[in-house]
């Protein structure tokens, strides 16, 4: 009736100035404590040196784009995913693969190890999470134990267990996150407030509670509550698709890697980006980024087929490595932080020192 | 009717930006300064960072030893 349409717009346009309003209030709250920048804090900090950071290892075998990895808690065992639909682990020291599945669809675009190092988890564009159990049993064939856990309705962008082999959280482009039981293949909890695909995740260092951020297709970066299914804080800098997020080694700040070229630092405390590692010079996105163990160093892979490391204080590159010959699209440190591990359109995976 | 399932999807709008508005933040000088504290403390820690030795780093080449 024409009295209720006029209520509702009524409440609607009400609803509308208060979250003006309140986005204005947010945005006071935040400029009123920037009161310097994290490079200037660090101008006195000793400048890092020269790398001399190679190739030490090549991983040849993928029929297709290398498009997500991950370290085993053993820091030598490595699990990859392809475009071909190929997943395999290898022995990263050896370079010898000593498992491979074949999935039931093309471009699987994220895996996982278990942290026991006895499973691995993958998915894509079958909209699903599976669980492999890894067997050294010849006679085994690993795909016959194959668990699937996760089901969105879309494709899987990203996986990653949580702190033991039973839960699962993901990330999918239907615009959602979500932790699963790994047993039953329950849904624990769902994360709704992306307005797009949701490109990426990681989880909190264990010693600092149980959150993760995501980030997606709507640029925009969001740091969840896992009991509550709650996002408790949410940054909009970038320019464009956010690919990668990764916390900081204390839990206190996370980087995001995006298609808008740059890398930038969000300080959960300051509740506000407080570095950008960009250069005119480079114009491709970057895909894929990771911290060295004290947090100094940002590896970050990009779609020019190079590999910048960033001194994360003072925000300025200290390093390029070239190799690969397409785009870099996954890149992790390896637990000891020893060495760091990239993945790449041109079908291999380089294992750097 | 599509008029309440937009008002239902801007009072979520509104209910998570109260929450935002609402935490408690810490200065840039002080949050900055704990991430560089963090990164000074745990530098000799970072193997990528110091350039660990071939003898320790097993993805280095280990150097060859020769019999006398």
């Amino acid at each position: 009736m024409a009295s209720d349409g006029l209520h509702e717009s009524e409440t609607l346009a009400a609803l509308r100035s208060e979250a003006e309003s309140l986005k204005g209030k947010l945005e006071e709250e935040r400029a009123k404590l920037h009161d310097v920048e994290l490079r200037q804090v660090a101008e006195r900090v000793e400048a890092l040196g020269q790398f001399v950071m190679k190739t030490r290892r090549t991983l040849k075998g993928h029929g297709n784009k290398v498009l997500c990895m991950d370290w085993c808690r053993d820091k030598r065992r490595i699990v990859s995913s392809s475009q071909d639909g190929k997943v395999i682990v290898w022995d990263s020291f050896t370079t010898n693969k000593e498992h491979a599945v074949t999935m039931p669809c093309t471009w699987v675009m994220a895996c996982a190890y278990a942290p026991s190092g006895c499973a691995i988890a993958c998915g894509g564009l079958d909209n699903k999470c599976s669980v492999y159990p890894l067997t050294f049993d010849k006679n085994e064939n690993m795909a016959a134990k194959k668990k699937s856990v996760a089901m969105h309705t879309n494709y899987l962008s990203a996986c990653s267990f949580t702190n033991s082999d039973m839960q699962i959280l993901t990330a999918s482009g239907d615009g959602t996150c979500a932790l699963w039981d790994v047993e039953s293949g329950q849904l624990l909890q769902s994360f709704h407030g992306h307005g797009a695909d949701v490109l990426c995740l990681d989880l909190a260092p264990s010693e600092t509670g149980n959150t993760f951020v995501s980030g997606g297709c709507d640029k925009k970066a969001m740091v969840w509550d896992m009991r509550s299914g709650q996002c408790v804080q949410a940054f909009e800098t970038h320019e464009s698709d956010i690919n990668s997020v990764r916390y900081y080694p204390s839990g206190d700040a996370f980087a995001s890697g995006s298609d808008d070229a740059t890398c930038r630092l969000y300080d959960l405390r300051a509740d506000r980006e407080v570095a950008i590692y960009s250069k005119e010079s480079i114009i491709f996105g970057a895909s894929s980024v990771d911290f060295s163990l004290s947090g100094r160093l940002l590896f970050a892979g990009y779609n020019d087929y190079t590999i910048n490391v960033w001194d994360v204080l003072k925000g300025v590159r200290v390093s390029i490595l070239f190799g690969h010959e397409n785009r870099v699209s996954t890149l992790r440190v390896s637990p000891d932080g020893t060495a760091f591990c990239s993945g790449s359109w041109d079908h291999t995976l380089r294992v750097w020192a | 009717m599509s008029g309440s399932s937009s008002i239902t999807a801007m009072k979520k709008v509104v209910q998570q930006l109260r929450l935002e508005a609402g935490l408690n933040r810490m200065k840039v000088s002080q949050a900055a300064a704990d991430l560089k504290q963090f990164c000074l403390q745990n530098a000799q820690h970072d193997p990528l960072l110091t350039g660990v030795s071939s003898r320790t780093n097993s993805f280095r080449p280990q150097k060859v030893c020769s019999f006398l």
